[in-house]
């Protein structure tokens, strides 16, 4: 059975009196411990799924099922232990003012869990970070770092699901590859499940089994990590980014002299 | 005859903490071809772009050994001459559009201001001449853009007018920062085409500032990869895929490849001489 | 001292007490450097020293009244500032007036921004109805002239100082709630409120922990700047008798019975009014520099 299962889910934002359809009638499954990936341009619809999941986006029809349950609205804590969501730009997503301590103990605190010193502390190691970084603020971090510690804040209730929005494209290249690894790496060790969203086709090829191709809120094609590499796409419109993307395939690079 | 000499080039900023270094002896010179500068954050790239049109607020300050444009000293040159190069001989492109276009003014007005400032011209030559540009970027149609307010258009469309705008005087030099970072593949790639014809068309030299270096090494002719405030390599684009020095080498490798191998990707390794060599 | 100070400065603190004190440390070194703001900082540092040991200090009582020595001019031995009307000393009673200024300074910037603070961030989280509904109260209130509505105020309520501290209280929040919504909106649609939200935090834990910390500086800033106009208010009620009652040494009303000598013995009037415009301008410069100090938009690096 699936464990995300989005069924003709549509968004509908309304602005200045006109209806704007930012997800039209799309269709999802994610079986457990799998890696699913949305990819389109801006405008595409692809972070509003997410939002649309976590209840902060204007759903005005379909469904969308966690372990078969319809979500309630709102959300509830009982969703916040399931699903978690890792943003886009690492400078935005964390609290200015408060330390990453209290940044990563606050769930906890919310959810009235004991050990929040060794559970902090635990967080922080597991992300790959010092745990004398505990008590700065997040402009002593740099960006990477500030990232892990958003990776680190969403799985401190233990999540099955992470929903992560475009979680490295504020990062460098180097930061980025160490962000991915650090990823693949956490889904491997707590058996995440993964819903990303990204606009580079290299980065979701890397992480993700399957692949949606959106364009202005609509599914244009659902294709398999293989046929993305072989270039066996179906429709016009995904070749057309496929070709765009060509110099993050694999045969422009010569093999890295290891 | 090169059009933009540097030799040494630095950046300083005085900090609370004593003076830091951003861009520590960088020296290139330009002709009537693309460049390119890539580098990670804090590599000092956008500095060295800003430092040519002496764009470094205080408590920055610039100095360099030589930094001449067009046979021009750049570094003694006064406010009133700089001003004068600025945006009519030497454009530059910021990375987002949002924040160098005025939002309370239309598209078209901000487009001909210059043109009946500066060349005097008359409302409608100047209308004219600001549609062809819109034109010359490939906008669909140019006289409901010059009617717009910047927040109608979408991000792709107001780097487009923006970079129009910057094409208007027909700079001999453009300095484009990131111009395409926040744009989707697809229109990336209409205005890089766009940036591409002029360079060969009016022989205007660019300097192309990217953290993407398979982007960089796709469009431009030569590439300074720097590091730290430093140039680390110079490379002819078409060889920076077999680029030498360990730090260009790194950044190429720690990047995703479609079809590439699924097991973890080689971070960048800064272990080398290179990382700390020279360092603040 | 040089341990305490890398203790301070220590990029990695060991403990949240340790992290709190780092930045204040920090904030304290950038207001050392602001001249004009540690100008109002030692005004207003005197202004509580005096307050404090105004019994000690004081060379009269304030309220012993000395018919023989009526209205002696500064200078004269003894009375330092000269003397009133009733031969009281005007230097005592300006120190015991310190007192009763920052009494009122004090009831109010406790009151008036924890009001404000209140209504502008809850208005500005929850918006739609409660966001109309308390706006429109806030424009009510800052529709009317200030000080007539806290005339209006203590006319009904009675004169006396906490009947004016609560005018003027009353009269203060508006501007807060509005400095505090303004900062909420753009707050309230940040990532991390997001992020804290799919955590499952309840409304008012979010309101109290993660929008209020945001709105604080602003309403700070804002608080030490109108220090002065709350000196002023209370003074003007003061003057027009519906504030402190005499013989209580409150500035304004000293103010007040100077005003019929003002032109023969123009010192009874003066310098009590010197005393309040130079704590209105301590306040002043402080909130300026407080502003450079705690504005996360000029202080952002």
């Amino acid at each position: 059975m699936s464990l995300i299962e989005v069924d003709n889910l549509t968004v509908t934002f309304r602005a200045k009196g006109r209806d704007v359809r930012a997800v039209d009638s799309v269709s999802l499954t994610v079986g457990a411990r799998e890696s699913y990936g949305l990819v389109g341009e801006s405008g595409s619809g692809k972070s509003t799924i997410l939002r649309a999941i976590c209840g902060m986006a204007p759903v005005t029809g379909g469904t969308i099922r966690i372990g078969g349950e319809v979500l309630p609205t709102p959300r509830g804590r009982a969703f916040s232990t399931r699903v978690q969501m890792v943003f886009q730009d690492p400078y935005a997503s964390l609290h200015p003012r408060h330390t990453i301590d209290r940044t990563l103990s606050e769930p906890l605190a919310i959810h009235g869990l004991p050990g929040r010193d060794t559970r902090v502390v635990q967080a922080l190691t597991d992300v790959g970070l010092p745990p004398a970084f505990r008590f700065r603020y997040p402009h002593q971090l740099s960006g990477g770092q500030r990232q892990r510690v958003a990776i680190a804040r969403a799985l401190m209730l233990k999540p099955q699901i992470l929903l992560l929005d475009e979680p490295t494209s504020a990062l460098d290249a180097s930061v980025q590859a160490e962000v991915l690894n650090l990823l693949n790496r956490l889904r491997a060790e707590q058996g995440l499940t993964f819903l990303m969203v990204s606009h580079d086709l290299a980065v979701i090829d890397h992480m993700c089994d399957r692949i949606m191709v959106l364009q202005h809120g609509r599914t244009v094609e659902e294709i398999a990590r293989d046929d993305l590499a072989n270039a066996r796409m179906t429709t016009p419109y995904a070749r057309s980014l496929f070709d765009a993307s060509a110099d993050r395939m694999l045969s422009t690079t010569p093999e890295p002299s290891r | 005859m090169s059009l933009l000499e540097v030799k040494n080039l630095r950046v300083t900023f005085d900090t609370e903490t004593g003076p830091v270094q951003a861009v520590r002896g960088v020296s290139f010179s330009l002709g009537h071809e693309r460049l390119g500068i890539v580098g990670e954050s804090g590599s000092g790239k956008t500095m060295t772009g800003r430092a040519v049109l002496r764009l470094i607020r205080p408590p920055g300050r610039v100095d360099a050994d030589v930094m001449t444009f067009d046979g021009q000293d750049l570094l003694n040159a006064t406010e009133r001459e700089m001003r004068a190069l600025r945006g009519k001989r030497i454009g530059m492109v910021m990375q987002d559009p949002k924040y160098s276009l005025n939002p309370v003014m239309t598209v078209g007005r901000q487009l001909t201001e210059g043109l009946r400032l500066r060349d005097k011209l008359g409302r409608a030559d100047a209308t004219a001449k600001a549609i062809a540009a819109l034109d010359a970027v490939q906008i669909r149609d140019p006289a409901r853009v010059m009617e717009a307010y910047p927040h109608e258009l979408s991000g792709g469309m107001g780097q487009r007018v923006m970079i129009a705008m910057m094409l208007i005087p027909e700079p001999d030099l453009l300095i484009a920062d990131e111009p395409t970072s926040a744009l989707d593949v697809t229109v990336q790639a209409e205005v890089l085409s766009i940036l591409d014809g002029l360079v060969r068309d009016r022989g205007m030299g660019l300097i192309f500032i990217s953290h993407d270096l398979r982007l960089v090494a796709r469009f431009c002719d030569r590439v300074l990869v720097m590091h730290k405030g430093v140039v680390v390599e110079e490379v002819a684009a078409a060889n920076l895929l077999e680029a030498k020095h360990p730090y260009t080498r790194g950044l190429l490798n720690c990047l995703p490849r479609i079809g590439g191998p699924r097991g973890p990707l080689p971070g960048l390794d800064r272990s080398g001489a290179w990382a700390t060599e020279g360092a603040p | 001292m040089t341990a305490l100070r890398s203790w301070l400065s220590d990029p990695n603190p060991a403990s949240r007490r340790q992290a709190r004190l780092g930045q204040a440390w920090l904030a304290w070194q950038r207001i050392r450097r602001n001249r004009l703001a540690m100008a109002g900082l030692v005004i207003v540092g005197i202004l509580l020293v005096v307050a404090a040991l105004a019994p000690w200090i004081a060379p009269h009582d304030p309220l012993t009244q000395d018919l023989s020595r009526r209205l002696l001019p500064p200078g004269t031995p003894g009375n330092l500032l000269g003397t009133d009307d009733f031969g009281r000393d005007i230097l005592s009673r300006i120190i015991h007036g310190a007192r009763i200024t920052l009494y009122i300074i004090a009831l109010v910037a406790v009151t008036a921004p924890v009001l404000g603070l209140l209504i502008g961030t809850v208005a500005g989280y929850f918006g739609g109805w409660i966001d109309a509904t308390l706006m429109r109260l806030t424009d009510i209130f800052l529709a009317f002239p200030r000080l007539i509505l806290a005339l209006a105020l203590v006319a009904v309520l009675g004169p006396g100082i906490e009947n004016a501290v609560l005018a003027i209280a009353l009269t203060a929040w508006p501007p807060y709630a509005r400095v505090a919504r303004a900062e909420t909106l753009t707050v309230r649609s940040s990532d991390y409120i997001a992020a804290i939200r799919l955590q499952g935090a309840s409304a008012p834990r979010i309101i109290a922990g993660h929008v209020v910390p945001m709105c604080l500086p602003s309403v700070i800033i804002r608080v030490t700047l109108d220090m002065a106009g709350v000196i002023l208010i209370a003074a003007g009620l003061g003057f027009l008798g519906l504030g402190v009652l005499p013989p209580a040494p409150e500035w304004g009303l000293m103010i007040s019975t100077g005003r019929k000598y003002l032109f023969e013995q123009w010192w009874v009037a003066t310098m009590p009014g010197l005393a309040i415009f130079i704590v209105s301008l301590g306040f002043n410069l402080l909130g300026d520099g407080l502003r450079d100090v705690l504005d996360p938009r000029s202080s952002s690096r």
